[in-house]
């Protein structure tokens, strides 16, 4: 047996796997490897945002990350989020506000996106645009981007039922 | 990365310091943001050192204690961090600051790494676990004056830092970058308090070309106890800028880094007194 | 305006499968088998290799394919993605037995993993004779100057001035009127010299091309490219094949800007798949692909404006000096374009025009967005802004003054075309005078220019400023360039919509689909986009020379619109009602009698029915003037005038593109322009060591900008309509990059007086341009 191969347990999008993982393996390339596509390659050193993923709920580069570090940890990513016909939220906001346009720095800034909000439902301008300063775009400018998290964030504000609401309906 | 042979995930510190003293080729991996993208060929191995508790934030009298593992995001978040959180705040890109530990960040100093600098004039100590688990420390003079690294024997570790003051304190930095998240030429940090009108405890650092964070003692000498006026750290920059040497840089010329180290050590110190 | 799609921010076609991450890229295709190639580059600015022994690189395990100049076709071409015959010298080989820059090619690998094919290169052995190189421009053709491309097999296809010998990759001189006579009568003269400097793309996805061969046997490229007709093309001459056994498909691709209207990824990968025989993909690094791959010319142009008190332009002349590097890809063009876009803009009886194109020992110029505009708007904006000065005048009356209107045209349009002679036209649609007043009333110009222009002299450390500039670019190269298109119709009235187009982010999909979906009557929804597939797809020549919108479009409304016609001619053989008048509307064919007949119908009754064939048509489209899209461009910013430091407050951008297809796509294009612009005026620059090799290779150390990079950003769209493009379009997507540089460098005149001749506009740059005042 390869001892140096270890499986690792670890949570992708909410499915519980067990990967075979090399001791000096990159997420990137253990995530790539079993289909998660939607992480990206854009330069392998942290400098541009393109593999981003969600670690326990908080943005990680894939490219700088030990695989064999997430052992018993939550990774998301975009594939975790919405499908055809019933987008999440943010991909609504992306795709309603321009803020696609190559589409490849879009998973890391939905995923950066996703964490902000998780944490800060209402954030101002300044506030986005410090939680996406790790990702970079190269074709939109930025600025439909943050309208985009901002209409996500108006979006998922009118689908959650105030205090009051949800007192109403017990 | 197939120079890694062993990925070993130590559950204390004792343990991590074993097995880190065990091969010279075993090196601690914090955040990974270093190692993640650079590491070096004689590291066959790497420490874990996730699973060895000392990701934690504890509220001291008017500073604060870091676990060695907390990362620069938990700093930025937690209010008690008081002046240490608004300068992680903008440390880095947030990504990495949900990876960078504050003791990967002062065991590797790097030129763009705003914290080490932001402890040094904040007076922080550094706490080691040594060999049979003895505990020491350093103050920050001391941890600064070489590469942290050197300090350490094979299989210690830091352990964790603890700053006197982020509340009731002042802070300033400035850099000289060509936009957000540039590797800084130079970047100046102050702290000190003001007491009766007069500046006390005046601590004054930069980081140039030279990663590691270098008091400016001549202009904290020169300010001392003394009111602020613009003349006086007129005064300041001009000693900074004496005290410096020459500080090279491949992005802009050395007389006009010089310069600019001068104009940033005025600006800090007005700024610390600044109503 | 009268259309029900055209005009409508509809969300992208492509859009659902980019935000859920499924739309593939190169990297996401997976074919079992397939190698890891490797390129090893050159560490000499200039060398000759004297032996190169791969033996050992080939006997190491899991190494399939190891190519040096000696396994490679030995045929000159040139990478750059032109129309056949290019216009850019055959000075190019897929390996040479001499390297001429560092990060020219040396040899390549395909191997069973990255690791293995980086080890494999380190096994190469190669002997270099180093030879004294270039790496100044301007000593490019002083007397001695090493020869860069001393091969006899490097040529020019069409007839254009070429002088390798002197380093001179290309020239042109044209000249309208008698400039030194103008210069004579002028009470007033500007000359300065100006450089705009390198600077690279940075696409979020860098170069990357995957080989293989098909179950027939045909070479099959799956590319990140702008062009894949050019590719195959490219790839059929480098490696000797036969074209027909091509076949070259562009999948998404993450950004391009022009670095990938270039074909030098595409004939090394094919050559190592063939060698090794398993499927190849290879990836450019980052590093790689900032250096190794295509950069923005750096031109020096000295402007020389001469002009009487009251403003009149008595004689303009540009002399422009660029720097192409290694290789001469886009040399010529993009120099021409520097006075073919710029100098119209203000019409003058005698203007000088003169470009000359060297080689050097650097980093290889190519395409990118702007295309020598950006370049030349720099100098022109800038001297203008001198002018305005000199002469006392505000510098946003001046522009008015002196702007081309529509019903002008410039004699420059018909005498500098792309390697060719240009091709005459008037302005069309043109509300250049209305950017500029409702761009100038957004940043409050009025207040603040003369304002800040008196604070110079003001205590106080920061100074504000305002500065403009104007800008015009083109709209496809006419008479040169193609696009086509086929659609054909399902019988449940939706249509498949075939095109060459290439969308690279642009959404060229989606605006196409719309002007398909307008002509024939249904939603978006129903219009099922495929393009640029060299097999399935038909010709265009690709995605640059802002072409997209106004030929492609172009090429599919007619398309649309003899689909149309059949369409209607089926449905009156089945209801018997006059076709003349039809209309299509709702997917119904309605009639002037109110007969309507739905399009299921027609699809069913031509398809299975009676004299059944396919309602299907492909028409093509060569446009035949280039309508100028206008903009005006406004920066606000404040300057530290202790350290030098810029802080960009606020941008405006009015814009004139005429009719926007998809308003939000329009604006998309021009908000990513204008930050692309910002980042090369302020951050972005290429270091050089002393011995040409690049040190600011990585992210880390060339910056572009990031979310808190971008100051207030307001972008303003003038509407015209320009009646020879798809309902009203002009082109959008250049224009834009280039207001940043001139206006912000205006913008610190405005604050300190300080003249920059040369961005980026770091601190000390502009430090040392404020103790020149």
């Amino acid at each position: 047996m390869n001892k140096a191969v270890k499986h690792l347990t670890v949570t992708i999008n909410q499915q519980a796997q067990r990967l075979q993982v090399a001791p000096g393996e990159k997420l990137i390339d253990t995530l790539r490897r079993h289909g998660y596509k939607s992480v990206k390659f854009g330069c392998g050193e942290g400098t541009c945002g393109s593999c981003t993923v969600l670690v326990d709920g908080r943005p990680h580069l894939a490219c700088l990350t030990f695989t064999r570090q997430m052992e018993g940890r939550q990774i998301t990513t975009l594939e975790g989020l919405g499908r055809f016909g019933e987008l999440h939220p943010l991909q609504q906001a992306f795709l309603q506000e321009g803020a696609v346009q190559c589409g490849y720095c879009t998973p890391g800034m939905i995923l950066s996106s996703h964490a902000l909000l998780a944490r800060d439902p209402d954030p101002s301008e300044e506030a986005i645009r410090r939680a996406l300063d790790g990702n970079k775009c190269r074709c939109t400018g930025y600025a439909a981007i943050i309208r985009a998290v901002r209409r996500a964030a108006r979006i998922q504000a009118d689908a959650t039922p105030s205090p009051r609401a949800r007192r109403a309906k017990r | 990365m197939s120079g890694i042979k062993e990925f070993l995930r130590p559950g204390s510190m004792a343990e991590a310091a074993r097995m880190l003293r065990a091969s010279a080729g075993r090196a601690a991996l914090a955040g990974g943001t270093f190692l993640g993208a650079h590491c070096p060929p004689r590291v066959t191995g790497l420490v874990d050192l996730s699973q060895v508790h000392l990701s934690y934030i504890r509220g001291r009298g008017k500073g604060v204690v870091l676990g060695a593992m907390t990362t620069l995001a938990a700093v930025a978040a937690a209010e008690r961090c008081g002046v240490l959180a608004m300068c992680a705040r903008d440390c880095a890109t947030e990504p990495l600051r949900q990876m960078i530990t504050v003791g990967g960040n002062v065991m590797m100093p790097l030129r763009w790494s705003d914290l080490p600098l932001v402890l040094h004039v904040l007076g922080a100590e550094y706490e080691v676990y040594g060999q049979g688990g003895r505990l020491r420390e350093y103050t920050s003079d001391e941890f600064f004056k070489q590469p942290p690294a050197s300090l350490l024997k094979r299989g210690e570790l830091l352990r964790e830092v603890r700053v006197p003051m982020v509340r009731g304190v002042r802070v300033a930095r400035r850099k000289l970058v060509r936009n957000y998240g540039d590797i800084p030429a130079v970047q100046v940090a102050a702290a000190l308090h003001v007491s009766r009108g007069m500046m006390k405890n005046v601590r004054v650092a930069f980081v140039a070309q030279r990663p590691l964070p270098q008091r400016l003692r001549r202009c904290e000498q020169l300010v001392e106890g003394r009111k602020p006026s613009d003349e006086l750290f007129a005064e300041a920059g001009d000693a900074a800028r004496r005290d410096a040497g020459t500080l090279t840089d491949t992005r802009f010329s050395s007389g006009y880094v010089q310069e600019i180290l001068g104009v940033f050590v005025r600006r800090v110190l007005e700024e610390c007194t600044n109503e | 305006m009268n259309t029900r799609i055209v005009g409508t921010s509809e969300v992208k076609v492509d859009g659902a499968g980019l935000v859920l991450g499924v739309k593939k890229f190169v990297d996401d295709y997976d074919i079992p088998g397939t190698l890891v190639g490797k390129i090893l580059f050159s560490p000499h600015a200039h060398a000759r290799i004297t032996r190169i022994d791969a033996s050992k690189a080939r006997a190491l395990p899991g190494v399939h394919a190891v190519l040096t100049h000696h396994d490679v076709p030995r045929i000159a071409h040139t990478t750059a993605g032109q129309g056949y015959p290019e216009p850019s010298p055959y000075d190019t080989f897929v390996l040479d037995n001499k390297v001429r820059y560092v990060g020219d090619r040396v040899a390549a690998v395909a191997a069973e993993t990255e690791e293995t094919a980086m080890q494999a290169l380190s096994l190469i052995e190669v002997e270099y004779e180093e030879l004294p190189a270039v790496v100044d421009a301007k000593q490019a053709r002083v007397a001695g100057a090493p020869i860069i491309h001393d091969e006899p097999e490097a040529h020019v296809l069409i007839p254009v001035e070429y002088d390798p010998k002197t380093n001179l990759a290309a020239h042109t001189v044209v000249e309208v009127g008698d400039v030194a006579r103008g210069l004579g009568e002028a009470d007033v003269t500007v000359k300065r010299e100006y450089t705009a400097h390198y600077a690279q793309h940075c696409p979020m996805e860098p170069h990357i091309t995957l080989a293989y061969t098909d179950e027939d046997g045909r070479l099959t490229l799956i590319t990140s490219t702008q062009v894949p007709f050019h590719a195959r093309r490219i790839v059929a001459q480098a490696l000797g094949l036969p074209l027909k056994r091509i076949r070259v498909i562009k999948p998404r691709i993450g950004g391009g800007f022009g670095s990938k209207q270039e074909v030098f990824l595409e004939q090394i990968c094919a050559a190592l798949c063939l060698a090794a025989r398993r499927p190849v993909k290879l990836r450019y690094t980052r590093e790689e692909d900032i250096v190794c791959g295509r950069t923005r010319h750096e031109i020096h142009i000295t402007m020389t404006i001469g002009a009487k008190r009251d403003g009149t332009l008595t004689a303009l002349r540009m002399d422009v000096l660029s720097n192409t590097g290694a290789y001469g890809a886009h040399g010529l063009t993009v120099a021409s374009n520097c006075g073919s876009k710029v100098l119209p803009l203000y019409p003058c009886e005698n203007v000088y025009f003169e470009a000359s194109v060297v080689y050097t020992n650097l980093p290889v110029g190519g395409a990118y967005r702007g295309y020598g505009a950006t370049q030349a708007a720099f100098a022109m904006e800038s001297a203008l802004d001198e002018l305005a000065d000199k002469l006392g005048m505000d510098p946003l009356a001046l522009r008015q003054q002196l702007h081309i209107r529509s019903g002008q045209s410039s004699p420059i349009f018909a005498k500098l075309g792309e390697g060719k002679a240009g091709v005459a036209q008037s302005i069309g649609s043109c509300k250049l005078a209305e950017c500029i007043e409702q761009g100038a009333a957004a940043i409050e110009w009025g207040k603040k220019w003369a304002a800040y222009k008196a604070a110079r002299t003001a205590p106080g450390r920061v100074k504000r400023g305002v500065g403009m500039a104007a800008l015009m670019q083109g709209s496809s190269i006419p008479h040169i360039d193609m696009g086509a298109a086929t659609i054909k119709m399902n019988e449940d009235g939706s249509f498949n919509v075939l095109m060459g187009a290439t969308d690279l982010g642009t959404g060229s999909d989606t605006i196409l689909a719309q002007i398909a979906a307008e002509v024939l009557g249904v939603e978006t929804a129903d219009i099922l986009v495929y393009s640029s597939d060299t097999d399935m797809t038909p010709f265009d020549t690709g995605a640059y020379a802002s072409s997209t919108t106004y030929l492609s479009g172009n090429a599919v409304l007619r398309t649309a619109e003899k689909v149309r016609d059949q369409i209607i001619n089926v449905a009156a053989k089945i209801s018997g009602a006059d076709p003349a008048g039809a209309v299509l509307v709702d997917k119904h064919v309605l009639f002037v009698d109110g007969t309507r007949v739905p399009f299921e119908r027609i699809g069913n009754y031509a398809m299975y029915q009676r004299d059944q064939f396919q309602i299907a048509a492909t028409e093509s489209y060569i446009s035949h003037k280039s309508p100028p899209p206008f903009a005006a461009h406004f920066a606000e910013v404040e300057v530290d005038t202790e350290t030098g430091a810029v802080r960009l407050l606020k941008y405006v951008a009015a814009v004139d593109c005429g009719v926007e297809i998809n308003p939000q796509l329009a604006r998309g294009q021009t908000e990513g322009a204008v930050v692309n612009g910002i980042g090369y005026a302020l951050s972005e620059e290429f270091i050089f060591n002393g011995r040409g090799r690049m040190i600011t290779d990585s992210l880390m150390s060339y910056r572009i900008p990031s979310t808190r990079d971008v100051p207030e950003l307001v972008v303003i769209h003038v509407p015209s309509y320009e009646e020879s493009g798809p309902f009203g379009a002009k082109s959008v997507s250049e224009l834009s990059i280039n207001g940043a540089l001139p206006a912000i460098s205006n913008a610190i005149f405005n604050a300190t007086g300080a003249r920059l001749t040369r961005g980026p506009f770091t601190p000390e740059r502009v430090f040392a341009a404020l103790r020149n005042v």
